[in-house]
Parts: structure tokens; sequence; C-alpha cells
């Protein structure tokens, strides 16, 4: 029943993601944003959370039996995942920027240097470097998988929900907006990790 | 999903999206250094270009300071302020000569179109090239608000066409002149053409045959306008408006707001361009500096189609290697499967093995090894089973000897069980006859006793009669003695029960139904009860009457059945001496009348009971023996039957059947 609501919410997740790429892609505002003048969830971050989506239900269809579709798809999504947002992350650190960050991004001028604005924050790249780690763990290191994925699940919630108390008192600082260090984290992103830590933490690791 | 296809994806997967992003990243970044370097070496041209042109138009207003303060040109405007045209018509030759000197000077470094004089009140007193912009006696621009702003500064006008036939397209810097009072006593005034401008604008750099640089100005409102010919729309010069706000042509928008920088956006053509932007703030002008993003990434496109060849080769090789490999490792499993199947099928005698050395080469072998000793095994499961298949039949024949055995051995008891039961049939039979013929005996016997009995009593009878009769009519004459006439009734007395005697033998010897009646049993029982009640209650005798009242009649002789009843319950009393409880019960039975009589007495052995009915039988001291006799004769005259059911020390029930009465 457990496993059966993460695939639900791995669905889920991903069908938001894919809804918001379709905003980038198409240039919809209205779909890249929970509501107008808020911060939009990044193309980047869109795509990783279709792939953390496909993730965990993949983890949690693994645990239901079905090992041999998700001994394929796990590591594919989890290595792009971590490829992904390790480079971010990189990036961010060095100041350097890798690409991905403005792909799609149509912005009339872009000024160099120092605008990205398609750059993720950096809780969020953290999060999900969590993520690709958790979704390895389930086929490599079955025995330890609960523990990795309790951990996983509450720290990735735990940064969801600083985000949303930040956007709930207005504080900027708690949905990691820090001038010149951090983009801020939007707030259905923050959401959706919400959404995928309540599913890691449920995954059942059946005998 | 097969091994074959999980291995290909993951393979595939594992190595061409590091590939890919790697060298998307390595792209991307060569282009981002491309892209700094131009835009950098953008910067400092559109930095220098801004400055030349500020710096040119700085000099000339220096001119113009210089020229409305030469002595000539003063003392001209204070004759002509003074309305002393002779005197302004004297120093017009002077005035002219300056300004000759000025436009020689100047002409060697740019090209004037006009020099032009005006009074205060701004009309045009001289003009150095008539024909052109400005001519005498007319009034400088409407539109310009000149005489306003040059009281206070050097102005400078839009950019306009000009001289002969609009050709040209010159702007309007125009100073006071002051007199000794500091007041503005006239205006002189310098179109300058702009082609003196492009000329700084000139392509002296390097950067592409797309680069080009743009000027903007006329500000009116949220519209700007070129004011340097376009490459790409010639025509387009003063006409072409730059809306701010407008998603192009954003440089120009930003220079015009002071802003100064370089990125890539769109330009007048909507084509993306990699650009930097200056404000000429002395002019309120816009300078930018552009070079279509093609041509600027153009070594980068170059080197991106060689990433894409050599990542296409790449791929295609990961691609090919991937597949042999997975090939190598899911080919020999499948084989191993078929061999399996092959084995499977029942042909032991087949090889999967193989000589490679890894695992599955192993695997392989080991199967093989596991399949040759199943076959022994086999071998000798086979033998075991031939050998257990001939016992097998040894024992089956042995089974079936066997059983032929028992069979005939069975039918050896069968016919040993039908003879003891045949025995046994006959020994009912037999004793079944034995008993007929002791009934028919006994019958014999009780007939011929009766008959001898009956021809005795008719013998006895007639004496006591006479005895009898003649003791009455001793008795009658009334004879004196007490004595005489006691012993006289003893002897009558004595007659009659002897007479009783020889009735009741008579009885016995010639049972008969006598007088048959409808007779209600219940009552019959009942009078019968009540009767004996009397001995019982001396005797403690609980008599227990669980008949209804309304019993089915039946057709009998009452007095006959009414000592029937009394002889029972007599020999009931006698044997319950010291109390005891006697049972009355009756209910129709079928085509009979039931009734029980069950006492709680001493009970009969077997010898008694199989003697019951024998006449002279008597278990008594003083009985005749004929009781039990006589009551069997009286219910077997009325088609009944009378039966006794005893043990010792238990009681005795006593069951009488009559038949009902037809229509009961």
């Amino acid at each position: 029943m457990k496993n059966n609501i993460t695939e639900l919410l791995g669905i889920f997740i991903s069908l938001i993601a894919v809804v918001v790429m379709a905003g980038w892609i198409l240039g919809i505002e209205g779909l890249k944003n929970i509501l107008p003048a808020k911060i939009s969830m990044t193309f980047s971050t869109a795509l990783a959370f279709f792939l953390s989506g496909c993730a965990l239900y993949f983890m949690a269809r693994f645990q239901k039996g079905g090992k041999d579709l998700a001994l394929v798809i796990l590591p594919v999504v989890c290595l792009i995942i971590l490829l992904l947002m390790t480079s971010l992350l990189a990036s961010t650190l060095m100041g350097a920027n890798i690409g991905i960050e403005n792909l799609f991004v149509k912005e009339p001028l872009i000024v160099i240097p120092g605008d990205v604005p398609g750059r993720p924050s950096v809780a969020t790249m953290i999060n999900f470097v969590m993520m690709a780690i958790a979704g390895m763990t389930t086929i490599s290191l079955k025995t330890k998988c609960d523990e990795i994925l309790m951990v996983v699940g509450i720290v990735v919630g735990l940064l969801g929900f600083t985000a949303v108390f930040g956007y709930v008192f207005d504080q900027p600082l708690l949905y990691f907006a820090i001038a010149g260090k951090s983009n801020a984290m939007a707030l259905h992103t923050a959401i959706l990790f919400i959404l995928w830590a309540l599913g890691a933490i449920s995954i059942e690791r059946q005998a | 999903m097969r091994i074959y296809v999980k291995l290909l994806i993951i393979f595939l997967t594992l190595s061409i999206t590091p590939i890919f992003f790697v060298g998307y990243v390595t792209f991307f970044n060569a282009k981002d250094i491309l892209l700094r370097q131009i835009s950098s070496e953008l910067k400092i041209i559109a930095s220098q270009q801004a400055e030349k042109i500020e710096t040119f138009f700085t000099e000339r207003r220096s001119d113009l300071i210089v020229l409305g303060g030469r002595n000539a040109i003063k003392n001209y405007f204070t004759a002509l302020s003074s309305s002393n045209h002779d005197l302004s018509n004297f120093y017009l030759p002077e005035v002219k000569n300056t300004i000759k000197e000025q436009e020689v000077k100047l002409e060697n470094v740019y090209k004037y179109i006009n020099v032009s004089l005006a009074d205060a009140e701004g009309k045009i007193v001289y003009v150095s090239r008539p024909s052109y912009e400005f001519e005498l006696n007319t009034t400088l621009p409407a539109n310009i608000d000149i005489l306003h702003k040059i009281k206070t500064d050097i102005y400078i006008g839009n950019v306009v066409q000009a001289g002969p036939e609009g050709r040209s397209l010159a702007l309007l810097l125009a100073g006071p002149v002051y007199g000794d009072t500091g007041q503005v006593i006239g205006i002189v005034s310098l179109e300058i053409e702009m082609d003196a401008v492009y000329k700084m604008m000139s392509n002296n750099f390097e950067l592409g045959e797309s680069s080009e640089v743009l000027l903007v100005g006329n500000r009116k409102d949220n519209e700007l306008f070129f004011i340097s010919p376009l490459k790409y729309a010639p025509d387009a010069i003063l006409k072409k408006p730059v809306i701010l706000g407008k998603r192009y042509n954003l440089p120009l928008q930003k220079a015009i707001l002071g802003q100064a920088g370089f990125g890539i956006s769109l330009d007048y053509r909507g084509e993306e361009v990699l650009s930097a932007w200056q404000p000429i703030s002395l002019l309120g002008w816009g300078l930018e500096i552009k070079i279509d993003k093609n041509e600027s990434f153009l070594p980068i496109v170059k080197l991106e189609g060689l990433l894409i060849v050599i990542l296409l080769v790449t791929v295609l090789s990961i691609i090919l290697i991937v597949v042999a490999v997975t090939k190598s490792i899911s080919d020999p499993i499948l084989d191993l499967h078929k061999g399996t199947e092959i084995i499977g099928s029942g042909n032991l005698d087949f090889k999967v093995g193989t000589e490679s050395g890894d695992e599955i080469g192993q695997l392989s072998r080991a199967f093989d090894i596991m399949v040759e000793n199943l076959k022994k095994s086999l071998t000798s499961i086979e033998n075991c089973n031939r050998e257990i298949a001939e016992r097998k039949k040894a024992q089956e024949r042995l089974a079936q000897a066997l059983k032929d055995e028992v069979k005939s051995r069975e039918m050896a008891i069968s016919m040993l069980a039908a003879n003891n039961q045949i025995r046994k049939k006959l020994e009912h039979h037999i004793e079944e006859l034995n008993r007929t013929q002791n009934k028919l005996i006994q019958s014999e016997k009780l007939a011929s006793l009766g008959r001898l009995i009956s021809e005795i009593a008719h013998e006895v009878n007639n004496p006591l009669m006479i005895i009898s009769g003649n003791a009455q009519l001793l008795l009658m004459s009334e004879p004196a003695e007490p004595e005489v006439k006691n012993n006289l009734n003893i002897i009558i007395e004595e007659c009659q029960r002897a007479k009783s005697i020889i009735n009741r033998v008579l009885r016995f010897a010639k049972p008969g139904k006598g007088q048959t009646e409808e007779m209600d049993m219940a009552r019959s029982l009942d009078e019968a009860v009540s009767l004996a009640e009397p001995e019982f209650k001396l005797l403690h005798i609980l008599v227990k009457r669980s008949y209804p009242q309304a019993l089915p009649l039946v057709l009998a002789d009452k007095q006959l059945i009414h000592e029937v009843l009394m002889n029972l319950l007599g020999n009931a009393k006698d044997a319950m001496r010291e109390g005891g409880s006697i049972a009355l019960t009756a209910f129709p039975e079928g085509k009979f009348l039931r009734i029980d009589l069950a006492d709680t007495g001493s009970g009969m052995s077997e010898e008694v009971k199989q003697r019951l009915f024998e006449p002279f039988f008597t278990t008594k001291k003083d009985g005749t023996g004929l009781g039990l006799a006589v009551c069997y004769g009286i219910i077997k005259a009325h088609n009944g039957e009378l039966k006794f059911e005893s043990e010792l020390n238990k009681g005795t029930t006593v069951t009488i059947l009559l038949p009902l009465k037809p229509e009961n």
C-alpha cells in the first residue's frame, strides 16, 4: 500500500515537472510560477524533478518486485541528476557557467557577466544530489537502503519545509535567496521536495 | 526484459550521457570565453567611439565659444544691436574674414556646412554659405528653443537633413555672443555635417563583416531615431524609430538612458547580436557597436560541428562496442539456456560448456558436470526401476497366488459360515420343532387331561350333588343337635367348595368364551382393583393405574375376564408379601387391547416360567395349580394371548392381549 502511494507521488512529481518544462519551452509564464511575480522553477530544476519523480516511482516499484525495469531506469536517471546537479553546484561554487542554466531562458537582453537566471538555488542542487544517491543505494545497498532513504527523506523534506516557512513568513533567507551566492528556491520547488521526501520515507522494503 | 537489452541500455546511457554532458559543457564554456572576449573588445571600442564623439563636440563647443568671443563679431553685434547699420556694415568684412579664418582652420579637421550669425532675436544676419539650411533674414528654426537655451549654454540641436536638397545630415550648434555688460547681443551658430562624425565611427577596427556602429538621438518622449546610416537599412536614418520599452534595440535604449554595458540582444532586424553600448551624455545620444552573434561565434560553430562529428563517431563506436560486449555476455547465457532446454527434453549427451575463462564459462562447464552426474544417476535409477519392475511382477504373481489362496479359503470360510448358518437355522428349526412338539405334547396332554378331568368331574359331580342335596334335606328338617346342624353346614359348604373346584377344573378342561359381550376393560380393571385394594393396603402394596377411562371395547365374557384379572392380581399380591407396587396399563395395540400388570414382587425363575401354565403346578403351599392354566385357557378361548416376563427378585409383568371389537 505504502509503495503504491510512493509510486503515485513519483508520477505526480514528474507530471508537474513536465508542465513547468513546457512552460519554459513554450514561453508560458503561468506554467513556470505558482503565482505571478513569484520566483519560477528553473528549467534545470524541472528537468531534475522529472527525473527524480521517475526515480521515486522505480524505487517503489523495485521494492514491489518490478526489479527488471527498475534496474535499468534507476541508474540512468540517477546518473543524469547527479551529473546535472553536481555540475551546477560546482559552477556555482566556482563562479562559472555550464550552459544548462540558461537553457530555454529567453531573456530579451542577456547581460554578461553574472546574470544567471536559470541557475537553481544551492539548497535545490544539494537536495537533488542526495536524491540521486538515495536512488542508487536502492539497488546497490539493499540492506542499508531503509536507513539511507529515511535520512535523505528527512533532510530533503526539512529543506523544503524551511523554504515554505520562508514564503509564509516572508523571510527570503529561509528560501535560500542569498544575493551573490544563491538564487531563491521557488515555492512549488519546495513543495515538490516535501512530496518526494514523503514518498521516499514511505517506501516499504519487501523481502 | 532480456539481459542483453538491460546491459545495452545501461552501458549506452552510462557512457553516452557523460560524454554528451562534458561535450556540452566544454562547448558552452568555449562559447562563453569567446563571447566574453568579443564582448570585451566591443566594450572597449564602444567606449573609445563614444569618447571620440564626445571630445569632438566638446571641441566644437569650445570653437563656438571662441568664435563668439572674437572682437570682430562682438563689435559687429554691438553695432547691430544699437541699430548702427553703417557701423555694422563696417565691421562685416572683418567678421567675414574672422569666420573665414575659422572655417579654413576647421575644414582641415572636419566639414562645416555653414556658419551663421543671428541677432539676439534669432534673425539671421549672416550666413557663410548661403542656400544651405539657413538663409539671410530668416529666423533660426522656430521649433528650436534656441534663444532660451542660448542664454545659459551652448545649444546642440537634433540631427536634421540639411544642405542642398537636404542631401546631407547635419546638426546645429549655437552659442551666445555676450556684450560688454554680459547680455546676449547675438548668436553664432555652426552647422556641422554628420559626415565628420560618421568618419570617426568608421570601421578602423576589424570585428567582422556584420559589425556596425549605431547612433541614436533626436529623442522625443519615448521615441528615438537612428541618426547614423544603417548597414542593412540605409533609408532608415531619421525615419526608423527606436521605441523605449520594446524588445528590439535594447542596448540603444539603455545607452540613451545613460547606461553602458555589453551583452546579447536583438537588433533592428530582429537578429541576435553581440553588442556593447555607451551613452554620449553631452549630446543626449546613445552609441552601440554590434556584431551578429552567428558571425562572432563562427569559430565556435566550426568547433561545434567538429564536436558533433566526434561525438557521433564516439557514440557509434560505443554502441558497437557495447553491443559486442553485451552480446558476449548474453550469448553464452542464451546458449546455456538453449542447452538446458535440449537437456531438459531428454538429450543428456549434449554439452553446453565453453572454453571461456569467465564466470559464464565456469557455469557452463559446471553445468555439464552436473548433467553427467545426472545421467549416471538416471542410469542407475533406470536399472533400479527395472529391478523393481521385475520384483513387482514377481510380487504380483505371488500376490495373485495368495489372493487365489485367500479366495479359496474365503470360499471355505464362507462355506463354513454358510454351514454354520444352516446349522444354526437347523438348530433353530429343531428348537422350534421341539417347542412345537412340546406344545403339541402339552396340548395333547392337556387335552387328554382335560378329557380325563371332565369325566372325573362329571363322575364326582353327581355324588357331590347327592351328598349336598341330602345334607340340605337334613338341615331343612332342623335337627335338634347344634353340632349336627353345624356338621351339615360344613358338609354343604365343602360340597359347594368341591363343586367350585370341579367347575374350575371343568373350565380348565373345557375352556370357552362363555357369554361374549361388549366389555369396557377400564371399568373391569377398576372393579378388580377395588375388590383387591383392601388386601393391597394391608400389605402396603401401591396400585398405579395408567389407562384412560375410554378404552376401546372388546368382545368378551365379563365374568371370565374378571376371574382372570382377580387371579393375576392375587398372584401379584402373593409375590409381594412385604409390600411393593403394581402398575396397571391398558392401551390399544394393533387389533388388540393390551393390558399390562407389572409388579415389583419376587419374580420367577426360568424353571418356574417354563411350567407356568402347567395344570396343578404351583409354588404356593395351598395352591391348586390351576389358576394360571385356567386364565390361559380363558384368554386363549377369546383368541387372545397371555404372556409373562419375569426376573427373579425384580418382578413380573403379565401381558394380556384381547382382540378389539371389530368396528374398533
